[in-house]
């Protein structure tokens, strides 16, 4: 993976998870933050930090941007979705519009 | 025999994680409590599969949000499922000539607890 074609997305407590770029941007708001014009810190550094994000929830949602790729290229699979995680993941989901 | 493209133009779209996250929320509804940080499009999508006890329960654990603007045709339907079209009717019509105006939620309640 070459580091342009990549993005660390960084957890309420610090944990970074790189993910490629094209899998970040099926959130609208990472996209956003990603390809808006200006200086924004994101753009040029690769880097967002979600203060209000926690790790396991992070870590969900970079699972399902991949899923997300691999059920728009036909394999259609189930996302699975502990009953714990549902709440707080779908607040997550909706703040970055994915 | 469809072509590829033809294939894909037919499937379903991808669902969204907030889509995704709805839908397991709405198979654990009987769980759910204290909706007040939830946005106003995923209660519209979630609180019509409440029963009456459920969605009691759920009003009464959101403290501090006025849940009515989602909820007040839903107590509506459970008024005039409990109590029939007639009387549902009569209420609407004396609390026009009143001029008054109560919520659905309040009416079932008060008619419940008689």
């Amino acid at each position: 993976m070459k580091k342009e074609d990549t993005v660390k997305l960084i957890s309420a407590e610090g944990f970074e998870f790189v993910v490629d770029k094209e899998a970040a941007m099926v959130s609208q708001t990472i996209h956003n933050m990603l390809t808006s014009p200006g200086s924004f810190a994101e753009r040029q550094h690769g880097e967002v930090t979600f203060p209000e994000i926690s790790t396991t929830i992070l870590e969900k949602i970079c699972q399902y941007f991949y899923w997300h790729l691999q059920f728009a290229s036909g394999k259609e699979t189930e996302f699975p979705i502990e009953p714990e995680l549902t709440l707080e993941l779908m607040m997550a989901a909706n703040y970055l519009h994915t | 025999m469809m072509r590829r493209d033809q294939i894909r133009a037919h499937k379903r779209p991808t669902p969204t994680l907030v889509d995704l996250c709805v839908q397991k929320v709405i198979h654990n509804v009987r769980y759910l409590g204290n909706v007040g940080s939830f946005d106003q499009h995923m209660l519209e999508q979630i609180l019509p599969h409440c029963t009456a006890d459920q969605l009691m329960h759920v009003e009464k654990s959101t403290k501090g949000r006025d849940l009515s603007p989602v909820t007040d045709k839903l107590w509506k339907k459970f008024f005039e499922k409990q109590f029939g079209t007639n009387s549902t009717d009569e209420v609407i019509k004396r609390m026009k000539e009143k001029r008054v105006s109560f919520r659905w939620m309040q009416l079932f309640e008060s008619l419940m607890g008689k």
